[in-house]
C-alpha cells in the first residue's frame, strides 16, 4: 500500500477552543503486579483526593518456546484494596507479540487480551470506563497494533474509553508512527534519552531532549493525558555499555553498602567483584542513578504544559509505589498537577 | 534494588522500565540484540558430550531479556521421557504409541474400565476397543493394576500439577483450579498408595507427585512450603529407578527453598540437578539465582565434593562472572570440562566489548551510506585490559587443561582484538599443534589469519590482492564448517578492505567491496562512468571478480542512475539516450506525469485512467518534444505541461517511481529516503536533494502564466508556483518549526489579483492553507 503524505496541501481543522478552566485530575500509575496499597500510599491517594488509578494487568509477550503471544505478570489483588478505587485497566504489548503473530490472528489476540480483562474485572467488581494499551509501537507493527485497537474498540462499549500510550518519538514521527485508532492518548513525557550512556544525561527527563519534541504535542491529533515521571532507577553499566536496570533503587542504597565507590551525587562504582541482591557486579562496574526529584518533575510540567491544548485532561504519575512517595509531598503533586490548569 | 529485569520474566513491561537507546526519545529498549561476534563458541565442542553446554552459550549481547521461559510451568516437555520410561518399565511389552495414549488421551472412565477388567476378564462393560489394548493382555497383572491404580492416581493430580499462569485464564480465589482440601485428599491418598505399592519404581512416582501436590497447594493456598521440604526429605533417598523423576521432585524441593529465602540450598539443589540430569539442565540453570556472596559461600560449604563446588562456581560464572569461576575451577581441578564453555562464554563477553557498536546492525544495513557506517573500525592496543589477558595466558601456558588448544586460539584472539598480530599468532600456531584435527578449528583459525592480515595491511597492492584472492573467495563462497558464522567477519573485512581502497583514492573497488561506502556514488556522473569502465574491462584478476561478486549493480543499473540524473540536470538529450542503453527506458510509470490537481493525490492519479502510459523512456521523450516546442514559439499549455512533469517528478509529485532504480534503491514512498533510513533532513541527505527541488517546475509556471492570456490560467500558474513554494519552504524548514505552512508570495499574488476568477474559488474551496490564509 502506498502511503502518500499530502506535504502541500492539508485539509486543517480548527477547533475553538473555549476559555474555562480546565478541568484537570490527578492519578497514578500502579505498575506492580500485586495490588497492594500501603498506608502512606492510601493517604496519599485520599488527600490528593484521588480515586482513579491507571492499573497494569498484565503485559503481552510472545513466548518462544511455545510460539505464541501470551499474558504474563498478571495482576493479583491479594487483598480488598482494589474495591478502594476505581481502575483503569492497562494493557502492555511488546512488539515482539506483535511482530511476530500473523496478520490473520491479531483478532484471536485482541479477544483473548480483552477477554482476560473482562475476566479480571469480574474479579474485582471493576466497572471499566476506560481501558488503556501501553506498546512502543514501529512502522513495522503499526499495522497490527492498529488492527489491534481496532478490534478492542469494535468490541468494547461505546461508552468505554479506548485509550493508549504515546511516546515522544510517535509525536514527532506521527507520520511515520502513524496515529492509533482509540479515543485519548496518553503521552508520557519521560524515557527521553539514550539510556545507555553513562556520561549522557538524566534519561528519565532531560530539558534538552524535551525541548527537541515537546512543540510537536500541541499539533497532536489526539485528545492527550499527560503522564509525568516521579520515580527513580539504577542503570547498570559495564564498559561503558548499559547491562540492565535496578528497578527504584536509589543513591541512599548504594551508600549504606561497601561494594561501591560514590564517584559522583549519581554515579557509583564497584569496588570488587561480587553479588548484591541478585545482581552480580564486576569491579570496575558503574551504577547511575537516575532520580526524578519533585523540582524535576515540576520543570518537566512547566515544560509541557504551554504544548499541549488547553483541554480537560489527567495527569498522571509513574509510579505509585511507597519510594516514590516518601520523596514527594503531596504539595509537590498538587503544585506539578496545577502546571496544566 | 528490588528487581533486575534480566531475572524477572514477571516484569517485561516497559511503560517505564525499558527505554530505547536510539536517537529518538520514548522508545522502549529493544527486547534483543543479535550477537555480534567473529569468534565461534561452537569450538569447544569437539565431543558428544560438550553439546550440552551448547544451549549456554552467549547469545546476545542485550541482557535484558533472553531467559528461556521456564519449563516447570511447562510439563509438556516430560511427556516424551515419561513414555520412554513406561516403556523401558514394561521391558517394551507395551508400544509406545499406547503408553503415550493412555498417559495423556485415556480418561479416568476408561482407566477404571481396564482395572475392572483386568482383575476380572468376565467384565463386561468394558468398551471393546480397551480389550485390545496391551495392557489389558499383560501377563503380570499385578504390575499392569499398580500402573494403571497409580495413572488414575496422577489423572487426579494433573489438573493441580498443570501451571496455568501462561494461560487466558484469570485464577481468582472463587476459581483457583483446586481446593486445599483436594490436596490434602490426593496427599493422603497418594501416601497411602505409595505405602501399599509393590513396585520401587511407581513408589518413586507417587512420591514425586507427592511433593509437587505440596508445592502446588502451597504456592497457590497456603504458603507452606515446608511442609513440601518435610516431605522431600523424608523420601529423597528412595529415588533409585527413574532419574528424571528424583530431578523433579528435587527441584520442586529447590523451588520450595527459594521460596522461603533459603538460596543456598535452593541453589545448591540447583546445581545438582544442572550437573546430574540433562533432562533438567536448563531449567536448573535458569533457576540458579544467587542473591548474596554469603548464601553462595553457604551453597559451596553445601557441596560434598571437589565436582559438587566447582559446578556450583561454573553456574556462578553464567551467572555474572566467568573469570571468577575459571580461577576457581581452575584452583580445584584444571582438567574440568566445566572450564571450556566458561572460556567461550568470557572470550565472547570480552569481543563485545571491543566490537564496534551497533556492529551487527551495521552488517545488516551495510548498503546504508549514513555517516555511523562510513567511520572507521578497528582495534587497539588497549582494548582488552592485561588482568583479562594474563589469566586465560597464565591457562593457555599451562597447558593442563582438557582441551589445551582451546586456551591457545582464545588467548590469540584476544591479541588479535589487541591488534598484536605477532603474539596472536604465536598462540594459533600451538593451537593448531595441539588441536585435534576439525575442520571447524581451521576455519576459525583461517577467518581470524585473514582479520589479522588486514589489520596489518598498510596499503593495498596488487600482490596483496592476489595473495589474499584465495582467501576471500573461501570466506565468501568457499566451503565451511557448518556452525561458522562468517557474517561478522566478512563485514570487518569487506569494511577495512574499503576504508584502504578510499585511503588510497580508489573509489571503484572501494564500492566493489561495500557498496555506497561513497554516498555520493550515484549522484556523480564521472563516478559512475569510472564504474562502468571497470565493468566493462574485457578480464579482472581473480580477486576483482571476487570483489565483483559482492557488487549488485550491473552496467544497466548505472546507465539508468545516469540517466535519471541527467535529467533532473535538465540535460534531456543526453538523458534520453542514456536511458535507451538501459532497460530502465522500459518501466512503466503509474500516474500520468503531465497532469496536476490543487491537492496532490498520487494514488488518485495512479488510479486514474489513463489513455497513454508513460515509459521513463517515453516520458523524457515527451519532454523533449515540448522542450522544443516551447523553444521556438510560446506556448502556455506546453509550458504548463512541462511545469507539471518537473513536479511530478520530484518527491512532491506522482512520479516519484521515475526517480526509483536499483542503484540509488532511493525508497518512493512516506517521508523516509531509505536506504539512508534517516528523515531527509539529515546531513548524509545531500546528493538526494534534486529529489526535493521544485525550482524548475515553478520557473516553468512562471513562464505558463506570463505567456497565458486567460486570468483563469494564470490564476491557476500562480496556485502551482504557490506549490512549490510551499515545498520549498517545508523542506528548508527548520526541524523544531511545527507549522504545516507558510503562506508566501504567491497566496498575496492570488488575493490581490485574481480574487474575481473561478479557479479562486475552487481553491479556496478545495486548499485548506489558502482558505487559513485568506481568512485571517
Amino acid at each position: 500500500m502506498r502511503n502518500i503524505i499530502i506535504v502541500v496541501v492539508a485539509c486543517l481543522m480548527f477547533f475553538a477552543a473555549c476559555r474555562r478552566e480546565a478541568d484537570i485530575q490527578t492519578s497514578f500509575y500502579y505498575w506492580k503486579s500485586a495490588f497492594l496499597i500501603g498506608n502512606d500510599e492510601a493517604a496519599l491517594l485520599d488527600s490528593l483526593a484521588i480515586n482513579e488509578l491507571y492499573v497494569k494487568y498484565f503485559d503481552v509477550k510472545w513466548n518462544r518456546n511455545t510460539s505464541a503471544a501470551e499474558p504474563v505478570a498478571v495482576i493479583t489483588f491479594p487483598d480488598s484494596a482494589s474495591r478502594h478505587y476505581a481502575m483503569i485497566p492497562v494493557v502492555y504489548i511488546t512488539v515482539d507479540a506483535l511482530r511476530n503473530t500473523p496478520d490473520n490472528a491479531i483478532p484471536a489476540l485482541a479477544g483473548k487480551v480483552l477477554s482476560l480483562i473482562k475476566q479480571i474485572n469480574a474479579a474485582t467488581g471493576v466497572h471499566m470506563r476506560e481501558v488503556q494499551f501501553d506498546c512502543d509501537w514501529t512502522d513495522q507493527t503499526r499495522s497490527a497494533y492498529f488492527h489491534l485497537l481496532q478490534w478492542i474498540r469494535q468490541h468494547l462499549p461505546a461508552d468505554t474509553r479506548l485509550s493508549a500510550t504515546i511516546r515522544l518519538h510517535q509525536v514527532k514521527y506521527r507520520l511515520r508512527t502513524g496515529v492509533p485508532p482509540v479515543d485519548r492518548g496518553m503521552l508520557m513525557f519521560y524515557n527521553m534519552g539514550e539510556l545507555g550512556q553513562l556520561e549522557g544525561p538524566n534519561s528519565i527527563y532531560n530539558a534538552q531532549t524535551a525541548g527537541k519534541y515537546v512543540s510537536f504535542c500541541k499539533n497532536y491529533p489526539l485528545p492527550l493525558d499527560v503522564a509525568l515521571p516521579a520515580y527513580s532507577w539504577g542503570i547498570h553499566f559495564r564498559e561503558g555499555k548499559g547491562m540492565g536496570i535496578l528497578e527504584r533503587l536509589r543513591a541512599e542504597e548504594l551508600e549504606r553498602d561497601t561494594l561501591f565507590e560514590k564517584k559522583s551525587p549519581f554515579l557509583f562504582q564497584a569496588k570488587q567483584s561480587r553479588l548484591l541482591h541478585g545482581d552480580y557486579f564486576i569491579m570496575g562496574d558503574f551504577v547511575k542513578i537516575e532520580t526524578i526529584s519533585p523540582a524535576l518533575c515540576e520543570e518537566a510540567a512547566k515544560m509541557l504544559a504551554p504544548d499541549v491544548k488547553k483541554e480537560d485532561r489527567k495527569v498522571v504519575f509513574f509510579d505509585l509505589d511507597s519510594s516514590t512517595i516518601s520523596n514527594y509531598t503531596i504539595e509537590n503533586f498538587r503544585q506539578i498537577t496545577d502546571r496544566f490548569r | 534494588m528490588k528487581t533486575f529485569v534480566k531475572l524477572l520474566i514477571a516484569s517485561v513491561s516497559a511503560l517505564v522500565f525499558l527505554v530505547i537507546a536510539l536517537a529518538c526519545a520514548g522508545g522502549d529498549w529493544s527486547e534483543e540484540e543479535a550477537k555480534k561476534s567473529l569468534f565461534d563458541q561452537s569450538i569447544m565442542l569437539d565431543n558428544p558430550q560438550d553439546q550440552a553446554y551448547q544451549p549456554y552459550f552467549r547469545m546476545i549481547t542485550t541482557p535484558f531479556f533472553g531467559n528461556p521461559d521456564t519449563a516447570e510451568s511447562n510439563i509438556a516437555v516430560f511427556n516424551d521421557i515419561n513414555v520412554h520410561e513406561w516403556a523401558d518399565f514394561f521391558n517394551k511389552k507395551i508400544t509406545e504409541a499406547e503408553i503415550s495414549t493412555l498417559l495423556y488421551s485415556t480418561d479416568l472412565s476408561k482407566i477404571d474400565h481396564l482395572i475392572f477388567y483386568i482383575k476380572d476378564n468376565a467384565y463386561d462393560k468394558i468398551p471393546r476397543e480397551l480389550k485390545e489394548y496391551a495392557i489389558a493382555k499383560l501377563d503380570d497383572k499385578a504390575k499392569a493394576k499398580e500402573f494403571l491404580y497409580y495413572l488414575g492416581f496422577a489423572k487426579r493430580c494433573e489438573p493441580i500439577a498443570a501451571d496455568d499462569s501462561g494461560a487466558w485464564n484469570y485464577d481468582t480465589e472463587q476459581a483457583k483450579p483446586f481446593t486445599a482440601q483436594r490436596c490434602d485428599e490426593l496427599i493422603t491418598g497418594g501416601i497411602k498408595s505409595a505405602a501399599n505399592v509393590k513396585n520401587a519404581f511407581i513408589r518413586e512416582r507417587y512420591a514425586f507427585q507427592i511433593c509437587r501436590l505440596y508445592y502446588q497447594k502451597a504456592k497457590v493456598h497456603d504458603q507452606n512450603y515446608q511442609a513440601c521440604l518435610q516431605y522431600y526429605n523424608g523420601v529423597k533417598d528412595d529415588f533409585k529407578e527413574n532419574k528424571v523423576i528424583r530431578y523433579r521432585s528435587m527441584g520442586y524441593a529447590a523451588a520450595a527453598n527459594f521460596r522461603q529465602g533459603k538460596f543456598a540450598e535452593a541453589n545448591y539443589l540447583y546445581s545438582l540437578m544442572y550437573d546430574q540430569c540433562p533432562e533438567m539442565k536448563t531449567i536448573a540453570q535458569y533457576s540458579f539465582r544467587p542473591q548474596e556472596e554469603s548464601d553462595f559461600a553457604r551453597s559451596l560449604a553445601l557441596a560434598k565434593n571437589t565436582r559438587e563446588k566447582t559446578v556450583l562456581w561454573h553456574l556462578l560464572g553464567i551467572y555474572g562472572d566467568e573469570a571468577r569461576a575459571i580461577r576457581e575451577i581452575y584452583a580445584l581441578d584444571p582438567k574440568s570440562e566445566l572450564l571450556n564453555l566458561l572460556l567461550v562464554r568470557y572470550v565472547s563477553t570480552l569481543e563485545e566489548t571491543v566490537l564496534p557498536e551497533n556492529y551487527q546492525w551495521v552488517y545488516s544495513y551495510a548498503t546504508d551510506a549514513s555517516p555511523r557506517n562510513t567511520a572507521s573500525i578497528g582495534f587497539t592496543a588497549d582494548s582488552i585490559h592485561s588482568s583479562e589477558l594474563n589469566l586465560i595466558r597464565r591457562i593457555a601456558d599451562q597447558s593442563n587443561t582438557q582441551k589445551p588448544y582451546l586456551w591457545d586460539l582464545s588467548c590469540g584472539y584476544l591479541y588479535v582484538l589487541k591488534n598484536d598480530s605477532k603474539t596472536a599468532n604465536d598462540y594459533f600456531k600451538k593451537a593448531r599443534q595441539k588441536a585435534p584435527d576439525k575442520a571447524l578449528l581451521n576455519d576459525q583459525l583461517h577467518m581470524l589469519d585473514m582479520i589479522l592480515k588486514i589489520n596489518d595491511l598498510t596499503s593495498i597492492s596488487k600482490g596483496f590482492e592476489d595473495g589474499f584472492a584465495k582467501d576471500l573467495d573461501w570466506l565468501l563462497n568457499g566451503k565451511k564448517s557448518e556452525t561458522l558464522s562468517t557474517d561478522d567477519a566478512t563485514f570487518y573485512i569487506r569494511k577495512k578492505l574499503a576504508e584502504k581502497y578510499l585511503a588510497q583514492h580508489n573509489e571503484v573497488k572501494a564500492m566493489l567491496c561495500l557498496n555506497r561506502c561513497v554516498p555520493d556514488f550515484y549522484f556523480n556522473l564521472e563516478k559512475m562512468d569510472r564504474m562502468i569502465d571497470f565493468l566493462k574491462q574485457p578480464a579482472h584478476s581473480d580477486f576483482e571478480k571476487t570483489i565483483l561478486g559482492l557488487y549488485p549493480n550491473t552496467v544497466d543499473h548505472l546507465k539508468e542512475a545516469e540517466a535519471i540524473l541527467l535529467a533532473y540536470q535538465g540535460k534531456t538529450d543526453a538523458a534520453i539516450a542514456k536511458m535507451k542503453e538501459s532497460s530502465g527506458a522500459e518501466k512503466v510509470l503509474m500516474g500520468n506525469p503531465f497532469t496536476i490537481h490543487i491537492n496532490d493525490c498520487h494514488d488518485c492519479d495512479h488510479d486514474a485512467p489513463q489513455k497513454r502510459k508513460f515509459t521513463k523512456l517515453s516520458f523524457l521523450e515527451e519532454i523533449k518534444k515540448m522542450e522544443g516546442i516551447v523553444a521556438t514559439g510560446k506556448s502556455e499549455n506546453d509550458y504548463f505541461l512541462l511545469a507539471n512533469a518537473f513536479y511530478n517528478m520530484t518527491y512532491f509529485g506522482n512520479a516519484r517511481d521515475f526517480y526509483a532504480c536499483e542503484a540509488t534503491d532511493i525508497e518512493t514512498y512516506g517521508m523516509f529516503l531509505f536506504p539512508l533510513s534517516e528523515d531527509y533532513r539529515h546531513p548524509a541527505g545531500k546528493p538526494y536533494e534534486y529529489i526535493f527541488d521544485n525550482s524548475r517546475a515553478e520557473k516553468y509556471y512562471l513562464l505558463a502564466r506570463e505567456s497565458a492570456t486567460n486570468p483563469e490560467t494564470k490564476a491557476k500558474c500562480t496556485f502551482m508556483a504557490a506549490k512549490c513554494e510551499q515545498n520549498a519552504y517545508y523542506i528548508n524548514k527548520p526541524a523544531d518549526d511545527v507549522s504545516d505552512f507558510k503562506a508566501g508570495n504567491y497566496f498575496a499574488q492570488l488575493k490581490a489579483q485574481f480574487s474575481d476568477t473561478k479557479y479562486y474559488k475552487e481553491i479556496l474551496k478545495e486548499c485548506g492553507y489558502f482558505r487559513t490564509y485568506v481568512g485571517r
